[in-house]
């Protein structure tokens, strides 16, 4: 794994004033929120590969050894299944370990744990068990690591039941959220994009936490609901931004968090508008996307002006070829054409 | 006492097994533990150890007979008291881990879409239009076939129907349909390009409610008819005591059977007999043509939650009373399970509607098209009559015929009530 | 196939400091856990029990031993073979019979099954059904428990089977480089599932507790089918950690009269083999050593049969009698 993150310098810490907002990258707002539990909780504690001597793979946990302590800032052997299972035995015996894995693609050796440990020990014991477990990971593709290193597979965390998943886009949202899943006191998988650390934007110094299931507009307009999640709300932004200039105007819904999903508010878009686009990284055979279309022609089949209209990566493992691996991923001029194809506009 | 050793569960998936071999014989004693018996299932033969101790009464089975799971394959005397009953009982064995797919119910009783003769333009194949503009389309009464589709593969998509409307001049005048089944198209609203109708209904407003689908169904068929149809009304009143008679007395008789006949049983019989007789009231007008129908069809008016539906008993000339009352039961059976065929929707050739349930002396009904006529009839109920020169009570029920004077005229439609008068009042025709 | 030598089994010294009532409370859950057994293996014939049943008969005393070691602090962590650590931890006998019908009452409400019976009261953590997968889980309790400087340890159960899983390796090494209070216990029949451990095992399966010296743990081989032994090297296991920190192996030689579960005919092994074993049985020897060894009164031995009898069969009828559970609690207890 190269040291391709470290290349985003981390800021010194955000200096915050007594009010109003600071500007923050979003590595910044992962860190703060961390930092924040650490000190409010003593049950709080971190485990994960390098996230101590070496200041985390992606630097969110820089100085973290030095202020908090071996104790508590623990770093593992290469052993994910033993990091997520001990996460969850710790969780179960009552302390609240947030535990790394250093990506998305390395929770396969865990997924035995994860889903049937961490997921099903509350089920399986009919709540006796409580699990305030946070499994912090890095998610996508399009830094040309290869096929087994450019995976999002949050959306299959998605569908298993006992899991909750949050999937931040700006920092505003990964400090919210995370406050939130820390707190939570069922096991969330929190997925933060290896392309959007380095994302900036304005967080309140107030308090405040996001709920999970409540979606966002990053903005709103009558003719298309486009909904995307993760680095692809982002996309889903600069699409609208491309129809606009042709007279269309979007809702654009960044979800933040698959599960729970706040079908609500895409159901009262999609009624406004009576159009659909999902944009969504992972592939599109299996992609969340089909699960968010399915509930849309569900719920809202007689608003529709057309069919539901999903752009996924492409169904290919992720090549190295920089030119290649640009192909596969949603982009948003193709946003914009797959809805001029299948919407007529 | 005596207890039922049952073919065990061996296996979570196990459904049946057989005993290959009976290591003990009937009235052997037997301790728990003691094998007796070799069982094979689908995997192995394997040892049977006796649950329970006490002297063998009885083996059921015999060697190379196969038993479901949970059966007896013997009985045993424990030496206990009478108790509770069996070490065995269950119910069935290991169930098949897959749940049964639940059934995908999909009736659609009204089956408006497939109603060719009637409302051919909003759904047939090959129009494509998007679920929005389709129940605009519907809304406002435009016809699909009009319209041009913009969208992708030819779709009509709404902004195809908001800007077809606005295309549309208002009609003045009715016009003359070329064609029986065409729409006509109702008075538009002149509109702005710029204005976009607000298509959704405000969910504020709780007075504004949109027709279901069955409702829409039935405003374009009665406004089809009056439109094209010039209705004419005759009426009589029946004296229906006899007959009330007559179906008390068959009824009793029939009771053995589980048949009942009903009054409008009766009435639908007596119009048979009257359809036979002036078959221009069992005709369909079409394109300046009178098409007689060989089959007589007729159908009955039933109530359902959204509307009245008024399917027909099929090919009634050749049944009596009690096929009737059979087939007019199994009808309205049907009809509340939503399982009526297509044909008994579309294949009407007349129509008897009766409100006399309603407590309605007398009302006037629209005819069905392509039909040329119906019946309308209201309760019975005792009425002064004036018989043999004095005033009696009768039973009296009054029946008013609408008919399509484009192919009857007043004094068929006259006779032609007289005739059902005349059969309900001499009832015995209706029996013999 | 002969059983190996142990490197050491004796119960000098197991009686001494053990009161009457103790001595005795140890049979009786041994014959507890073995009429337990029994009877769930006749409901299962029944029909009564479905799905998976994995019978303890023939394990009884390390559960039995290997528990009565512990305080009431500690905690279990075990396998799908799981009904006699359940029993030994302190879970009732109706509760457990109930969760294995499917029932209401049941330790998991009928939710989880033979192969999870929990108990967080008793510190049971649990049964798991994934060979080697409830071993995480226990190295995470440890952690916690060292975190928060309290001294209960974690014992952990495991199979022959499991010893050649990813996680049994990750989990040794992970409790091993940071010390975690626990103990490995391997459940050592010989068999995983129907494959004798011999095939499985690098180097064979009668020495498995060698593998810990791998991973810089001291570990111990016993005979798991005296009761004592059991008992003697669990208790001095227990004290060692909590002086001395750390985890331990112990491996415990044992023997499964039955099949892996109710739906295995044992086709792999032979019938000697078995009766061979038979003469092992842990609960017959115990019997003999009170009323030979330690003078007991045979009828002290009778009155707990027929207490246990009753006990169980009264345990069976609660499982009968009990509801199944409502259709609405299907959508419980999936998250907080």
């Amino acid at each position: 794994m190269s040291d391709i993150q470290n290349e985003n310098t981390t800021k010194p810490e955000a200096k915050l004033n007594l009010q109003g907002e600071s500007e923050m990258i979003l590595r910044e707002a992962v860190a703060f929120a961390l930092g924040e539990a650490l000190e409010a909780d003593n049950d709080v504690f971190m485990m994960g590969e390098d996230i101590g001597a070496y200041g985390g793979p992606y630097a969110v946990t820089r100085g973290f050894l030095e202020k908090y302590g071996e104790k508590r800032i623990k770093d593992t052997p290469i052993s994910e299944a033993a990091i997520v299972g001990a996460g969850g035995g710790a969780a179960v015996a009552g302390l609240r370990p947030i535990v790394e894995l250093m990506t998305i693609n390395f929770s396969l050796v865990a997924m035995d744990q994860i889903v049937n440990h961490v997921a099903r020990f509350r089920y399986m014991s009919n709540g006796q068990f409580e699990v305030p477990l946070v499994i912090r990971t890095v998610t996508g593709g399009g830094a040309q690591l290869g096929a087994t290193h450019s995976q999002s597979f949050e959306s299959m965390f998605a569908s298993i039941p006992g899991l909750l998943v949050a999937t931040p886009s700006t920092p505003y949202d990964a400090l919210g959220l995370l406050r939130s899943a820390i707190k939570d006191n069922n096991p969330v998988i929190f997925a933060e994009h290896a392309l959007l650390y380095g994302v900036k934007g304005k967080v309140p110094k107030t308090y405040y936490e996001i709920p999970f299931g409540k979606a966002a507009f990053r903005r709103e307009g009558k003719d298309i609901t486009i909904i995307g999640y993760s680095r692809m709300a982002h996309i889903a932004d600069e699409a609208a931004e491309i129809l606009s200039h042709r007279g269309i105007q979007a809702d654009v819904i960044d979800l933040r968090t698959l599960r729970p999903i706040d079908m609500e508010t895409i159901i009262k878009s999609v009624q406004k508008t009576n159009r659909a686009v999902i944009v969504e990284e992972t592939w599109l055979t299996g992609g969340f996307s089909g699960e968010i279309a399915s509930r849309i022609h569900e719920t809202a089949f007689d608003y529709l002006d057309g069919p539901v209209v999903r752009v996924n990566g492409l169904d290919v493992p992720a090549p190295y070829s920089g030119k290649l691996e640009a192909a596969t991923i949603p982009t948003a001029l193709k946003v914009s054409e797959s809805i001029r194809k299948n919407l007529g506009i | 006492m005596s207890i039922n050793i049952n073919m065990p569960q061996m296996g979570y998936d196990m459904q049946e097994g057989t005993v290959v071999k009976w290591l003990k014989s009937a009235g052997d004693e037997i301790s728990v533990g003691d094998v007796i018996a070799e069982i094979e299932t689908d995997k192995a033969v394997v040892e049977f150890e006796s649950p329970t101790k006490g002297q063998i009464s009885e083996l059921l089975v015999e060697e190379g007979q196969t038993i479901e799971v949970g059966k007896p394959i013997a009985t045993i005397d424990d030496g206990e008291n009478e108790q509770i009953s069996d070490l065995t009982e269950k119910d069935t064995p290991a169930e098949s881990i897959q749940e049964t797919p639940v059934e995908n119910e999909e009736p659609d009783p009204n089956h408006n879409e497939d109603d060719q003769q009637l409302n051919p333009s909003v759904t047939t194949s090959g129009i494509k239009a998007s679920p929005i503009a389709k129940r605009l389309a519907n809304e406002r009464g435009i016809d699909l076939i009009n319209v041009i589709g913009t969208g992708p593969g030819g779709r009509i998509t709404k902004t195809d129907i908001l800007n077809y409307s606005s295309d549309v001049k208002p009609k003045v005048a009715l016009e003359e349909p070329s064609q029986v089944t065409e729409l006509i198209q109702e008075t538009p609203v002149e509109v702005e390009a710029e204005e976009k109708l607000e298509v959704q209904p405000d969910p504020e407003d709780s007075n504004s409610q949109t027709l279901s689908r069955m409702r829409q169904q039935i405003a374009r068929v009665t406004t089809l008819s009056k439109q094209e149809k010039p209705h004419f009304y005759v009426s009589t009143d029946i004296n229906m005591s006899e007959a009330m008679n007559v179906r008390t007395q068959i009824n009793k008789a029939l009771e053995a059977d589980g048949i009942r006949i009903s009054v409008n049983d009766m009435i639908l019989l007596a119009c048979v007999g009257a359809l036979k007789e002036f078959p221009n009231m069992n005709a369909y007008f079409n394109n300046d043509r009178i098409q007689l129908n060989d089959q007589i069809n007729i159908g009955m008016a039933i109530a359902t939650d959204e509307g009245l539906i008024m399917p027909a008993i099929m090919d009634c000339d050749s049944k009596d009373l009690k096929e009737i009352a059979k087939s007019s039961k199994d009808l309205v059976h049907r009809s509340n399970s939503g399982s009526l065929r297509s044909q008994e929707y579309t294949g009407g050739t007349f129509a008897v509607s009766n409100l006399g349930i309603f407590d309605v002396t007398s009302f006037v009904a629209i005819i069905q098209p392509p039909q040329s006529a119906i019946l309308a009839v209201g309760k019975v109920s005792p009425r002064p009559i004036v018989q043999n020169d004095s005033v009696t009570i009768g039973q009296v029920m009054t029946a008013t015929l609408a008919a399509d004077h484009r192919i009857v005229d007043g004094a068929e439609g006259a006779k032609f009530i007289q005739h059902v008068k005349t059969t309900l009042e001499t009832p015995m025709s209706l029996v013999m | 196939m002969a059983t190996n030598e142990l490197r050491s089994s004796d119960d000098v010294g197991f009686a001494y400091d053990l009161a009457k009532s103790e001595l005795t409370d140890f049979y009786r859950q041994m014959l507890r856990i073995r009429r337990f057994e029994e009877s769930s293996a006749n409901l299962y014939m029944q029909g009564h029990i479905k799905g998976f049943l994995h019978l303890y008969i023939g394990e009884e005393a390390i559960a039995v031993g290997s528990i009565a070691a512990l305080s009431s602090n500690d905690y279990v962590v075990t396998h799908y073979r799981d009904h006699g650590h359940a029993i030994a931890k302190g879970m009732e006998t109706k509760t457990a019979m109930a969760e294995l019908c499917g029932k209401s009452t049941g330790s998991s409400g009928g939710k989880g099954g033979s192969m999870h019976l929990i108990d967080a009261s008793k510190r049971f953590m649990g049964g798991y059904a994934i060979v080697a997968g409830q071993m995480p889980m226990a190295a995470g309790i440890a952690l916690a428990n060292q975190y928060r400087g309290d001294d209960s340890i974690v014992l952990c159960y495991f199979g022959d089977g499991a010893v050649n899983e990813g996680a049994f390796h990750e989990t040794m090494n992970l409790a091993s480089v940071w010390n975690l209070p626990m103990i490995f216990f391997l459940e050592n029949n010989l068999y995983g599932m129907g494959t004798h451990a011999d095939r499985a095992r690098a180097g064979g399966a009668h020495e498995i507790y060698k593998a810990a010296e791998a991973y810089a743990m001291p570990g111990i081989q016993i005979d798991g089918m005296q009761l004592s032994t059991v008992y003697n090297h669990t208790r001095a296991t227990v004290e060692d950690i909590r002086t001395n920190g750390g985890p331990r192996f112990i491996e415990a030689m044992c023997y499964r009269y039955r099949g892996h579960s109710m739906a295995d005919p044992s086709m792999y092994r032979e019938r000697d083999e078995v009766e061979e074993n038979r003469e092992r049985d842990p609960i017959d020897n115990y019997k003999n050593w009170l009323i030979g060894n330690q003078s007991f009164d045979e009828k002290i031995i009778k009155d707990i049969d027929s207490e246990i009898e009753t006990e169980i069969a009264s345990a069976v009828k609660f499982a009968m009698d009990s509801p199944e559970p409502e259709p609405d609690t299907l959508f419980e207890n999936i998250y907080v």
